[in-house]
């Protein structure tokens, strides 16, 4: 049985390699609208997908070439050079053909001119976001506040991705704060590292995390940082976002690129490079039963097709062996205590789970369920093997959801009465 | 899509949700490690009283496992005796029986253990009460004679030094040097006197932080303070702190007993209260109660009072 370790700290030395050439690649769409059909030429970094929610980035093109497919999780583009001579597309409307060529000049007009012209006005702020979330950033993180943190400490164990960026990328780093400052206009701004790291950013003071998980979630990080609980006032941004932000900033063109810790080795990649090419590039296969995981093995994805691509804000990526680990069950909670003991939100897990487990959710919100990182250590060290952080979403979930239909019903029954 | 030819047609992923990590920890490898907690205690028993405590241990061991499986089959609910919890019940009952104990006394107390103290409630986790306590309770009332330590155990030379104190005196129990205590030389339930033995069993838990030390450390800090404050009143009168410890069922209770995952709670501060009420509760038994060990009534008593307990914890994150 493997025996995982929580250390936080990498001590990466090496610069970020290559990520493979893949013939195909699918950028992962979700709830975006596209009009794209097959056959459209893109430029590089061109708009693939719009996303409606405004704090949600849209998604380009990584490659220059043909749409392959486009399906409602993803659209593939297949690599090609395309020749100088803008070919008309077919049927869909004029706007793909006219706007897929200049549209890399275009967007860098567009984006520089949002740059150049942020004020301290709200209104400005506003603009940046439109243009940041046209460009691909996901924005709906970056709100005002009167702290901002960036969190420069590797989100989970295996992963050295942040600590990799801190290392090699400081001028864009910085740019992007610059950028970031002019939306959340923060008064103290922090960088949250692993003891013992050298890293810095020219406007924001160095703070020192314990680089042992969960210490790496957002809510411990404000605690360490601000030594308050509460995260009123405090924006979070993670070194992988602002790198994002930094790079478009730089540049003026979206997101098309991500950096992901595999097997140790950090990776420059294409968003959208299938999963089963990285996995062979870098040395690794996923067997029938086993687990892939896209982020850290403590809070990531699993994956349910190596052909999915990897998304932008993917960090990491690991393979799980089947029976690396005792299954998952439905035993009856034993109130053994290890969850509550090791809970970094002092919560008891297993009451919230139990109350799950009986569509107890109201009590599960007296017993602190908002109050959850989601961080996954009550699942790792639940002796009856309980499914303990899927009961805990089902029941934020199902709250949610029981909550949502009432502010729509209100007016309803105003109107009505 | 044309793409599904890329996939290689024998990689289905497990999909699951997070954590994808976990500890080792299952609930079969917890009462095992438990159960092997128990060995010392138990090779010491056997060492003491020969061949009897083997047939009760054996006897109490399986009468556990087939009255939960016919428990579990008459719920109409899969049978899940190999998780090794009715073995563990079944051991812990038979530490807490006389060596000499009857075949039916370990069966009928046996299958009160599970039955009534574990399955009426619903099975593993559900118990409100220890389940090898609850058993030794209805034996204790109901077949007093047999249950009575020094009536049933009369082909032995040994003492038992709680029932010299409580009818005798002081004087009489102070003939025990604690080194005849410490090794088991004393007489009293079957495993539960084999004191090195447990302490060996407990710290092995301990270390491999199966059990947290929170009740064993604030169970014997409540009974050895508790005993200190009755020895200060009239040290004439009152056995020493040391005494209590390492008589009777004290031992086995602090690491074996009041820890049972379903009936202490969970909270640490809760945890450190359940342990002082439980050891202070067994002097208080053993000073004005009419049987001479207290622990097993003691720890049914905190059991009780788990649920207020529970209630003691502290605020969540980021909660004013």
């Amino acid at each position: 049985m493997m025996k995982p370790s929580f250390d936080l700290t990498s001590g990466v030395s090496g610069t970020v390699q290559d990520g493979p050439a893949p013939a195909e690649v699918r950028v992962p769409l979700s709830g975006h609208s596209t009009k794209l059909k097959k056959k459209a030429e893109v430029a590089l970094g061109a708009k693939l997908a719009e996303h409606p929610d405004p704090g949600v980035g849209d998604a380009h093109s990584p490659v220059e070439g043909v749409v392959t497919g486009v399906e409602p999780g993803y659209i593939a583009v297949e690599p090609r050079s395309l020749s100088p001579e803008p070919e008309p597309a077919e049927n869909s409307g004029g706007e793909e053909a006219e706007g897929e060529k200049p549209k890399k000049a275009a967007k860098k007009k567009v984006e520089k001119v949002p740059a150049e012209n942020i004020d301290i006005t709200n209104l400005a702020g506003d603009e940046l976001l439109a243009a940041l979330k046209s460009l691909g950033v996901d924005t709906g993180g970056f709100s005002r506040a009167a702290t901002l943190i960036i969190n420069g400490v590797n989100p989970e164990p295996g992963v050295s991705a942040a600590e990799q960026i801190l290392k090699d990328n400081r001028e864009t780093l910085e740019k992007g704060l610059e950028a970031l400052q002019k939306i959340v206009s923060a008064s103290t701004t922090a960088l949250a590292v692993a003891e013992g790291s050298g890293a810095s950013l020219s406007g924001a003071s160095t703070a020192y995390v314990k680089p042992v998980y969960p210490n790496s979630v957002d809510p411990l990080v404000i605690k360490a940082v601000t030594g308050r609980e509460t995260q009123d006032g405090v924006t979070v941004v993670s070194v992988h976002d602002l790198y994002a932000v930094g790079k478009v900033a730089e540049t003026g063109s979206p997101v098309t690129e991500t950096i992901i810790t595999v097997g140790g080795i950090n990776y420059l990649l294409k968003v959208g490079t299938p999963v089963a090419d990285l996995l062979k590039h870098a040395g690794l296969s996923a067997q029938a039963g086993d687990r892939v995981v896209l982020g850290g093995p403590m809070r990531g994805e699993a994956i349910y097709s190596t052909d999915q691509g990897v998304g932008k804000r993917d960090f990491g990526l690991c393979v799980i062996p089947k029976d690396a680990f005792p299954p998952v069950t439905d035993t009856a909670c034993l109130n053994c205590g290890q969850c509550v003991q090791y809970c970094p939100a002092r919560l008891m897990p297993n009451m919230l789970g139990r109350f799950a487990e009986f569509k107890m959710f109201a009590k599960a919100r007296e017993y602190g369920l908002d109050a959850c990182f989601e961080c996954g250590m009550c699942g790792y060290y639940c002796t009856a093997r309980r499914p303990l952080l899927q009961y805990i979403r089902l029941a934020k979930s199902e709250l949610a959801a029981m909550e949502a239909p009432e502010e729509t019903e209100a007016p309803e029954e105003e109107a009505a009465a | 899509m044309a793409n599904e030819e890329a996939t290689t047609p024998a990689s289905i992923l497990t999909v699951a949700g997070a954590p994808h990590w976990h500890c080792g920890r299952t609930v079969s490898g917890y009462m095992i490690h438990t159960i092997l907690a128990l060995m010392p205690a138990a090779v010491m028993a056997v060492g003491y009283y020969g061949i009897d405590a083997l047939r009760v241990m054996a006897l109490s061991c399986s009468t556990a496992v087939v009255v939960e499986m016919l428990c579990l089959r008459a719920m109409d609910r899969e049978v899940t005796v190999d998780d090794y919890s009715a073995v563990l019940t079944g051991l812990l009952f038979a530490f807490l029986l006389p060596a000499s104990a009857p075949w039916w006394l370990v069966v009928i107390g046996s299958a009160v253990s599970i039955a009534l103290g574990k399955m009426l409630f619903g099975g593993l986790g559900g118990n409100p009460l220890c389940a090898p306590l609850v058993g030794w309770a209805v034996c204790r009332i109901s077949w007093v004679n047999h249950m009575d330590i020094d009536a049933s155990m009369l082909n032995t030379e040994m003492i038992n030094p709680l029932t010299q104190l409580k009818y005798f005196g002081l004087a009489a129990a102070s003939q025990f040097s604690y080194s005849d205590l410490f090794f088991g030389n004393q007489l009293g339930a079957l495993g539960s006197v084999q004191i090195v033995g447990l302490l060996v069993g407990g710290a092995y838990l301990l270390a491999r932080r199966q059990v947290s030390y929170q009740i064993p450390a604030a169970f014997i800090a409540g009974l050895l303070v508790t005993a200190l404050i009755y020895y200060w009143i009239d040290s004439a009168v009152y056995a020493p702190p040391l005494f209590h410890l390492l008589t009777g069922s004290v031992i086995l209770g602090a690491f074996f007993l009041a820890t049972d995952t379903a009936t202490s709670p969970v909270g640490s501060t809760a945890m450190i209260i359940f342990g002082l009420l439980a050891g202070a509760l067994v002097i208080i038994v053993r000073v004005y109660g009419a049987y001479p060990d207290g622990v097993p009534f003691a720890i049914l008593l905190a059991n009780l009072l788990m649920p207020l307990l529970d209630r003691i914890r502290p605020k969540p994150f980021g909660a004013r």
